[in-house]
């Protein structure tokens, strides 16, 4: 039982360098939280501090019910997994897991018991009497694992556990972390700068920025309602599309012009969207996603009006998808997923239809998200 | 056919490249260690002819080897030697390893400590000799001056080195003080090549700054401890520059079967005694058992740490 809480944690370094700031966040019992973020975020720097490995500037931190700013990382009864796995190189792999418990005066019989029972849910019982340099990436980060898991500690700490792995092993490894995770039940807190990993292991992601936490929110959430265009462009992969455009008004409808001189119009009416009247002859961003794009031979549409005209510059077949690179009139550059079969040529000219309920709109100056939903 | 003549040519190519090397190794190495097992089977005779004196050597067997199975002279350098490894390895070792550790970080003007600790290393022993020479002297030295006026009266008129029971120690504190640099240069390499997380895991691990040191960092720069026993185990059975300069092998004042002997006289110093008078071939011999004993240390010792890592 064990829940995280940061109030208004901050780390200035030397030279008022912001590592993070105004971080509050509340992680509950059991949850499995992703903090996310380009490098330099303070994704990793914001672990840190949970771990104790930094000192906090300001703010307050709890593990549990109590208050730890000045607990010393041993008692904090956390566990971390590191990037790099930092295994003890000259110790067996046995010893490497028992090594805390020793430390911490268990009975022999129950550190045997311990490793033994994590040797066995990473299945690595045959490689105990290895050290580490007899061990494949994989096999390390199971090791690294099975320190943290010893101990049975209140949180888990993961820095980018992945990062150094192939990108099969990862995968698997993603899988196999998030079944320990529903099997041993303990809070966890895992960065990654990597937004699949994000999206697929998260209860709750954190997305941050310089710095800064911009959005906190279950992964469906935030890739449907991003706040921001950093959120949108950061999550979801190919990412969205950002276009600058002008808002004007025709007659009952909205006119949607790209901003790029000879660019697209497109006639717009959703519901709910009468914000745009107050951004009457002004320029936003707007976001469309790649899956909310479609090709108009597909939709079963004749009318021309409507249509986003636009030449095939190159396109990436995946199998079962097909992601279509494309340039609008204006020099926008637009990606498409499309269906595998779906195959176009360079140079082929398409009329796109921008599915209109999926549009977002961005501020150009805050970057903020402009309409609700 | 065409390949055999471009690996012969590659060969060749490689030896060519190789050759400054070989030269200087065959004649000032091997060439060496054959002949002088070669004159430790000889004996300069008395009536040897002066101008040619290696090739007038008479041929004894292995006369040499067993006379000095008999020479109480010979064993006592065996233990004087011993004495001064046991002295000056252990203290290189920890010296190098605790400037190391205390230099690791990133204070300022730690790199001036660094500089400033391995620049002995630079210095020629004789140098180094000289110097501690000066500061051990009676009267005017500072040391025995220091100590005068704590109360230790008795190094005032002697000095040091003059006492049979402080010179070789004596001899010692200037080589650890010399050689402690080169060490922590090792051991400071080794360090930071261990990664920051290794130390951080341990930290969440539990241990305590002391349980660092004893279960990562040690046996982490175990390679640089084995390489600096080694050095040190070569160093003392060919110490020979520092007795030189500081001591002759005296002071002359301990008995040890049945002859008076140098308090300091290790075995490199006897060995250049015996050919500085003439007795090339009673000092092959010697230097030919140092070789054999060097070479088992260094085995048994890449053996035991080798089984420990």
């Amino acid at each position: 039982m064990a829940e995280v809480v940061l109030k208004n944690i901050a780390k200035i370094y030397e030279g008022d360098v912001v590592g993070c700031k105004d971080i509050n966040l509340h992680i509950k019992d059991k949850e499995f939280c992703v903090l996310v973020g380009p490098s330099g975020c303070g994704k990793s720097t914001t672990l840190r501090l949970i771990a104790g490995l930094e000192e906090i500037t300001a703010g307050e931190l709890s593990i549990g019910d109590r208050i730890v700013n000045d607990v010393h990382p041993k008692e904090r009864d956390i566990a971390m997994v590191f990037q790099n796995y930092a295994l003890y190189p000259h110790m067996k792999v046995w010893d490497n897991l028992a090594f805390g418990l020793k430390l911490r005066k268990y009975p022999a019989d129950e550190i045997k018991k311990r490793v033994t029972e994590a040797a066995r849910i990473l299945e690595i019982e045959h490689l105990l009497d290895r050290r580490p340099k007899a061990l494949s990436g994989g096999q390390r980060q199971r090791v690294a694992l099975g320190r943290a898991i010893v101990r049975k500690p209140k949180v888990f700490l993961f820095d980018e556990p992945l990062s150094n792995l192939d990108a099969k092993l990862r995968v698997q490894m993603r899988v196999e972390i998030k079944k320990l995770h529903a099997k041993l039940q303990i809070t966890s807190i895992y960065v990654t700068h990597d937004q699949v990993e994000a999206m697929t292991m998260g209860d709750r992601i954190v997305v941050m920025k310089d710095g800064y936490i911009q959005q906190v929110d279950d992964p469906m959430k935030l890739y449907e309602q991003p706040v921001s265009k950093f959120v949108a462009g950061f999550i979801g992969s190919p990412p969205i599309n950002l276009i600058k455009v002008k808002i004007s008004r025709d007659g009952e409808r909205f006119l949607i012009s790209e901003a790029a001189a000879g660019g697209f119009k497109l006639k717009y009416t959703p519901k709910g969207r009468d914000f745009l009247a107050a951004f009457s002859g002004k320029n936003l961003i707007m976001g469309i996603r790649p899956e909310n794009i479609i090709d108009r031979i597909y939709a079963g549409v004749k009318e021309a009006e409507n249509t986003v005209p636009v030449v095939v510059e190159a396109e990436e077949p995946m199998g079962s998808e097909n992601y279509v690179h494309l340039k609008t009139a204006g020099g926008a550059e637009v990606v498409m997923k499309t269906e595998g079969s779906n195959r176009v040529k360079p140079g082929d000219r398409l009329e796109l239809i921008f599915n209109a309920e999926k549009i977002h709109f961005f501020h150009p100056g805050t970057e903020k998200r402009i309409n609700e939903n | 056919m065409k390949i055999n003549s471009r690996k012969t040519h590659d060969n060749l190519t490689a030896y060519l490249f190789l050759a400054p090397f070989l030269v200087v190794f065959f004649v000032f190495l091997a060439y060496p260690v054959v002949y002088s097992l070669v004159l430790s089977l000889h004996k300069v005779s008395w009536t040897t002819n002066l101008y040619n004196v290696f090739s007038d050597m008479k041929y004894v067997g292995v006369e040499n080897y067993i006379k000095l199975l008999h020479d109480s002279k010979f064993w006592w350098s065996l233990i004087v030697t011993g004495y001064y490894a046991v002295l000056t390895i252990p203290m290189t070792v920890f010296l190098g390893l605790i400037l190391a550790i205390l230099l690791n970080n990133k204070l300022p003007g730690v790199s001036l400590f660094r500089s400033a600790y391995f620049l002995p290393s630079v210095l020629d022993i004789l140098v180094v000799g000289i110097i501690w020479t000066l500061i051990y002297s009676p009267h005017f030295g500072i040391l025995p001056k220091i100590l005068d006026s704590m109360g230790f009266r008795a190094f005032i008129d002697k000095g040091i080195l003059a006492n049979p029971r402080t010179a070789l120690p004596g001899v010692a504190i200037a080589m650890v003080l010399r050689g402690a640099g080169f060490g922590m240069i090792l051991f400071l390499s080794a360090i930071q090549n261990i990664p920051v997380s290794v130390y951080e895991a341990a930290d969440i691990d539990g241990a305590n700054a002391w349980q660092k040191l004893i279960f990562i960092t040690i046996p982490l720069v175990k390679p640089i401890i084995l390489f600096l026993v080694i050095m040190g185990t070569i160093g003392s059975l060919n110490a020979f520059t520092e007795i030189y300069s500081m001591t002759q092998g005296g002071p002359y004042v301990v008995e040890f079967m049945g002859g008076i002997q140098g308090a300091t006289k290790v075995s490199g110093y006897y060995l250049f005694e015996k050919w500085e008078t003439m007795n090339y071939g009673y000092a092959a011999a010697v230097s030919y058992i140092l070789l054999v004993i060097t070479l088992g240390i260094s085995l048994v010792n890449a053996k035991v740490m080798r089984k420990k890592h």
